[in-house]
């Protein structure tokens, strides 16, 4: 068999990932079997276990997808001029949890969702999970520094704080998007705001 | 065989929901079998299933506990006078529920997101929880504008739906490093304190004051 080129690898490589995110974010982990995904990719399953070994190995790759896609998020986020404001970050935050991308037949929160409970029992994907979450509260510590230098008038807090409250919002932008109501921007920037200023009067 | 009373019954289905929860809690529901929670409450097949039919039925009961534990949460802090603050509802959230038991209902809530993607039953369950949850949450931010602890002008239904969109992040972090106490999240909060009020402009024109 002739070798790939790296590109060509590349390519193959994303087809089956993209493969098995269909599967997942339909059936969930568990529900999807390696013969599934197999089947989605339409390759020949030696040819797709030239590219992940086992089903793990997919999870595992998915957690690092999701990653790279919140990553693209933030860097747009910081690189933009003026700096976002925090009522303009949490609006683009929810857009981003809640519109999955046209065209795409996978999504990657409800891909999230299965990996919080697989992480549960699975301690290499709660490791990635753990460093997920120190990146984009990194990112997010990055832009309420930037709050606090642009003069922005209470982000006087400490810049991780803020990053906490903000990343401990995602999960519940996915839960509620999934299972309840898609949560809407504007009450939950005035909900923040309320019960930001109540915590200062105490 | 003689017929048991109703209090042993109830005993007994109660001991086998304890011991599936645990198996769950450690292994989540796919990876836990039926022979699994059987072995575990130590009573023979047969006995187990007089009570419950399979799996499904005590994934259900699973996630219908976790759900009461935070019901009877929310009641405890409903009927509790003067009305706790909010860093102590936020603190009360963020703490563990029902962990002092070997299962632990958190992961269950947990692993039950997931499984309610998949089961349009356990989903509008699911669903009509977080609703409650929402409203319970902001009949406390109306008390709390009674006792002069948050802004007359504040939407009660905006701050419930913040604090009830906090929870699922709050339970998530118990189980990664790193806990979040309520402490950063209050400092958080209040570090957000005039979101709503700040436009790009007057960040521009602050910034050029640098």
């Amino acid at each position: 068999m002739p070798r790939l080129s790296t590109e060509l690898f590349a390519q193959r490589r994303q087809h089956v990932l993209t493969s098995a995110w269909q599967c997942f974010s339909r059936d969930g982990f568990h529900a999807t079997s390696m013969d599934d995904i197999i089947a989605a990719t339409g390759m020949s399953s030696s040819a797709v276990y030239r590219y992940f070994r086992s089903k793990d190995e997919l999870i595992d790759a998915s957690a690092d997808e999701a990653l790279v896609l919140l990553r693209g998020f933030f860097t747009r986020i910081l690189d933009a001029e003026p700096t976002p404001t925090p009522a303009e970050t949490i609006t683009a935050l929810v857009d981003q949890l809640a519109n999955r991308p046209a065209g795409l037949d996978y999504d990657m929160s409800k891909i999230a969702m299965y990996a919080w409970s697989e992480g549960l029992r699975r301690p290499e994907l709660a490791v990635r999970t753990g460093a997920f979450y120190r990146d984009v509260h990194g990112y997010l510590t990055e832009l309420a520094l930037r709050w606090r230098t642009a003069g922005y008038p209470t982000a006087d807090g400490n810049p991780e704080d803020v990053a906490t409250v903000l990343v401990t919002l995602m999960p519940g932008l996915i839960v509620n998007q999934h299972l309840v109501d898609p949560v809407p921007a504007d009450q939950l920037i005035s909900g923040l705001a309320a019960l930001g200023a109540a915590a200062t009067m105490s | 065989m003689p017929r048991i009373t109703e209090a042993r019954r109830a005993m007994r289905r109660r001991q086998i929901l304890t011991c599936a929860w645990t198996c769950f809690s450690r292994n989540g529901f796919h990876a836990t079998s039926m022979d699994d929670i059987i072995a575990a409450t130590g009573m023979s097949a047969s006995g187990v299933y007089r009570y419950f039919s399979g799996k499904d039925e005590l994934i259900d009961a699973a996630g219908e506990e976790s759900m009461t534990v935070f019901r009877t949460l929310f009641d405890r802090l409903r009927a509790t006078e003067p009305v706790p603050d909010i860093a102590t509802t936020i603190a009360t959230l963020a703490e563990p529920v029902g962990t002092e038991a070997e299962y632990d209902l958190s992961r269950v809530a947990i692993l039950a997101w997931s499984e309610a993607l998949r089961q349009p039953q356990l989903r509008e369950r699911t669903g009509e929880f977080y609703r409650e949850t929402q409203t319970q949450l902001a009949g406390l931010a109306r008390r709390w504008q009674h006792a002069g602890l948050l802004a007359a002008q504040a939407d009660p239904d905006a701050v419930g739906l913040a604090l009830s969109t906090l929870l699922p992040g709050l339970l998530l972090a118990r189980h990664a490093e790193g806990r979040v106490t309520a402490e950063h999240i209050i400092a958080g909060l209040r570090g957000l304190g005039a979101i709503d009020q700040v436009t790009g402009a007057q960040v521009r024109r602050t910034s050029l004051k640098h």
